[in-house]
């Protein structure tokens, strides 16, 4: 097990401030704290080489969770243990074997060119020459920025320095990788070359990838496992498929006419969820969807006809739903 | 250790090229820090120019002081003001994490990480002028005076520098008190006078400011053979604890960082 | 009018938000003060007389340089540079006031609070120090300070307007700007009243527009100019005033139709 983690708990304090003069005067003397739960005894383990999507909507405890593995945060209680290091001691040798990439928090330096922050990132984690010029090299091809290195950062676009911060992050070639929404603020092309980048990294150098999200194309593509975490409690933890058939309560069955019929005409099969002739879509309970199947094509001039799993999006919207009551 | 010798070795590197890549505003730094020493310069030398004694200091060596004062002010803002400066935004901003997860001393990066090359034009007055005042001046140079004059300079730099971290320590508590790093240069600025200076206005503000006070005046005092014991212990003691005091804080400091934020 | 009222109670509002980083600001005020006031009471110490000036004088200037400063020197204007930067100058194109006026507005505001500020100050060191101060009772003296003060804010703000303007053109408005600070504390006569420098080097101030900011109100306050140097005083800040302000016209303008040509 590379990341072992038990009963994490972490908890921190608010307090509530009343707007205005008299609110600051009394915030000095009487504070009402909150207790804020950012994560609520969490469990899992994760072996080596796993490439782990951390699913969540904001606020549900996916970046507290990856904070504490990497040691930024102190838990509350629990256990947690990287790469057989207690993260939050923050040892040396366990910080050079791991890397956090968090969106807007950048280590380039911002007037030179991108070489440059690498080569003081090679100093600063101590990587032989022959390492660092094989590292540099295999991240710079699968990334095509070959012809950047040379450029100010100032100067380069957004999806180019988002590319030189991976490498930055991983010239060292860590074992394990925290990937904090790594495709956010990204164009769609950008953020499948991104994704692209993170399957090939998983599977070339066999080092344990945690990434959190709220998109669902990053967990569709990328994650083999899945942890649905929210409110600071997990809800689930195991393959998508298997996600798929445990939560979803309904397949989807996509139709196109060949004649016109009245939407009306659909509710004795089903939830009629999208109308645009000739193309229709209607939600049957899973396990009547041959039944609903068969009948289309009995009763109705049906051109073509899907059945399909519903949208993990809509699947997921509908655990959190489920878990908010 | 050799790794964080490398390290600076980098740094300082990155901040020259930095420097160079913006050359209109090199040129006005440079032309403002020069500036900045000269007028001190001659508003010392014109404010003490009919005087022969200012509280026990002669006229020569109020000058030394001040040359004296260029020179270290012009190290320790070379070294570390901007640093300083930078340190408030990044606590201001979260961005702190970023040197947390690197495996080397927090500290060390923070107070390390720009060099702020313009500054030393304030060393170079510092000495340039030392160099043109020294008939006035006229020390005996005794080569042990000397490498302990060097000594207790060293020990005045650390002293301004644990005052400056311990203080910017604070900010992680609040991290909005930016101008707390802008009073520090205010402070630092009345390192520049002796310290019967401020005994003779107030015998409380003097022992407040009892560490400032020592920081330029000691080594000074001990160059012109005038420094007591007491003096050069009292630098040396401070220097040392303050500085133990300021790591022991920046710790205490990041566990109430790690333990409270999200 | 009403309006410029509120820009004055929004001003006062913003500043209230970071009390804690204007408190600072203040305190920072107060030392500088302390450690000039400090150094001139050590060299009255061996003498009682310096360059013409008593030990009341000097430290009559020192602590009322204090007070001047904030209503002098005291502006927003700072950010004008930033404001265009950043493209944020569109919104007030777009908004039924003028620019000039909405800096005049909150600078009022600016000055206003930091004055009542260092009043406070000084008044409260007057009691611990007890320095022997020398009041002005002349009402045309008190008349003749008056003007020269206000003199000094306008050719201010029309300085500090055209560094903020550089921004139409440049991306780097701190550095000439910081320049002119260090320039300005030394040819402004904070630290000690210009007529003791050498008689090439004082001359040399009189010309520039830095001595009208805080030197000339001063020595007016002191009532230690010959009329001919009252005179000549007023001419030459009135001069520069003018100079100041239709450069900082032509400014305005041309640099309007370069930031409206880039459809920021």
């Amino acid at each position: 097990m590379v990341i072992t983690v038990s009963h994490l708990k972490k908890f921190y304090q608010t307090h509530q401030k009343e707007p205005g003069f008299l609110g600051s005067l009394t915030s000095l003397v009487h504070r009402k704290y909150q207790t804020v739960k950012a994560v609520d005894d969490i469990s899992f383990d994760i072996k080596e080489g796993e490439l782990v999507g951390f699913i969540g909507p904001n606020g549900a405890g996916k970046t507290t969770t990856l904070k504490c593995l990497s040691g930024l945060l102190y838990p509350t209680s629990g256990f947690v243990s990287v790469l057989g290091f207690t993260p939050f001691e923050r040892k040396n040798a366990f910080l050079k074997q791991i890397a956090l990439v968090m969106g807007q928090k950048n280590q380039l330096w911002w007037d030179l060119p991108a070489i440059e922050t690498f080569l003081l990132n090679k100093e600063i984690y101590e990587i032989p020459d022959a390492q660092y010029q094989k590292t540099l090299d295999e991240l710079v091809e699968l990334l095509d920025v070959r012809a950047l290195l040379k450029v100010q950062v100032r100067k380069l676009s957004l999806g180019e320095r988002m590319k030189m911060e991976l490498i930055a992050a991983l010239i060292h070639a860590p074992k394990v990788l925290f990937l904090d929404e790594p495709t956010i603020g990204l164009d769609v092309v950008m953020q499948k070359k991104m994704r692209d980048f993170i399957a090939s990294y998983n599977q070339l150098h066999k080092s344990t990838i945690l990434l959190t999200s709220h998109y669902m194309e990053d967990v569709r593509q990328l994650a083999h496992r899945v942890i649905i975490i929210d409110h600071g409690k997990i809800l689930y933890d195991g393959k998508l498929d298997n996600l798929v058939k445990k939560f979803a309560k309904y397949k989807v069955l996509s139709v196109v006419l060949d004649t016109y019929v009245t939407p009306d005409k659909f509710k004795e099969i089903g939830e009629l969820t999208d109308y645009n002739f000739p193309k229709v879509i209607i939600r049957v309970p899973r396990s009547a969807s041959n039944v609903a199947a068969a009948q289309l094509l009995e009763k109705f001039p049906v051109d073509d006809l899907n059945i399909e799993e519903p949208d993990i999006e809509d699947i997921i919207r509908d655990v959190f739903s489920s878990n908010l009551k | 250790m050799q790794r964080y010798l490398r390290v600076y070795r980098k740094l300082c590197e990155m901040s020259l090229e930095t420097l160079m890549a913006y050359r209109a505003n090199f040129i006005n730094s440079m032309g403002s820090s020069f500036a900045w020493g000269i007028f001190s310069f001659i508003s010392i030398f014109l404010l003490t120019s009919k005087t022969t004694s200012v509280y026990g200091w002669k006229r020569e060596e109020i000058i030394l002081l001040t040359c004296a004062y260029s020179i270290m002010i012009g190290v320790f803002h070379t070294l570390f003001s901007r640093n300083f400066e930078r340190m408030a935004e990044i606590i201001n901003f979260a961005q702190l994490d970023t040197f947390l997860v690197k495996p080397m001393d927090s500290q060390f990066l923070l107070s390390m990480r720009w060099v702020n090359y313009t500054a030393s034009t304030r060393v170079l007055l510092g000495i340039g002028f030392l160099f043109y005042f020294r008939r006035i001046i006229a020390i005996e140079l005794n080569p042990l005076a000397i490498a302990l004059f060097f000594v207790l300079l060293f020990f005045g730099l650390l002293l301004l520098y644990s005052i400056w971290f311990i203080v910017a320590t604070f900010l992680i508590w609040s991290p909005r008190l930016s101008n707390l790093i802008e009073l520090m240069y205010s402070v630092s600025g009345m390192t520049r006078f002796p310290g019967e200076m401020y005994k003779n206005a107030s015998e409380y503000l003097f022992l407040f400011l009892l560490p400032i006070t020592l920081i330029i005046t000691t080594p000074i005092k001990f160059l012109v053979a005038r420094a007591s014991l007491f003096d050069v212990l009292s630098l040396l003691f401070f220097a040392a604890v303050l500085f133990v005091i300021s790591r022991k804080l920046w710790k205490f400091a990041l566990r109430y960082y790690t333990s409270a934020s999200s | 009018m009403k309006k410029y009222l509120q820009i004055i109670k929004d001003t006062w509002a913003e500043y209230m938000m970071y009390r804690l980083n204007f408190v600072l600001w203040r305190v920072r005020m107060v030392m500088q003060i302390l450690v000039v006031y400090f150094l001139w009471w050590a060299i009255f110490s061996q003498k009682q007389e310096f360059f013409g000036y008593t030990q009341s004088m000097i430290l009559t200037y020192i602590l009322l340089s204090s007070i001047v400063r904030t209503l002098v020197l005291g502006t927003t204007t700072m950010d004008i540079g930033d404001v265009i930067n950043k493209g944020d100058l569109s919104n007030f194109l777009l908004r039924p006031f003028h620019f000039f006026h909405y800096y005049i507005a909150r600078d009022i505001g600016d000055k206003l609070l930091n004055f009542t500020f260092a009043v406070v100050e000084i008044t409260v060191l007057y009691f611990f120090l007890r320095p022997p101060i020398f009041i002005q009772t002349n009402i045309v003296t008190l008349l003749f300070f008056l003007a020269a003060i206000i003199i000094g804010t306008i050719l201010y703000f029309f300085f500090s307007l055209i560094f903020g303007f550089l921004g139409f053109w440049t991306p780097d408005v701190w550095a000439p700007r910081f320049l002119s600070f260090v320039i300005m504390e030394f040819f402004a006569g904070a630290l000690f009243p210009l007529d003791i420098l050498p008689k090439p080097i004082f001359f040399i101030s009189q010309l520039l527009p830095f001595s009208y900011f805080l030197y000339f109100p001063l020595k007016v306050y002191l009532r230690q100019l010959p009329i001919e140097m009252l005179l000549q005083g007023f001419a030459i800040s009135i001069a520069w005033i003018i100079g100041l302000m239709v450069c900082a016209q032509v400014l305005w303008q041309k640099g309007l139709k370069v930031y409206t040509a880039e459809g920021r």
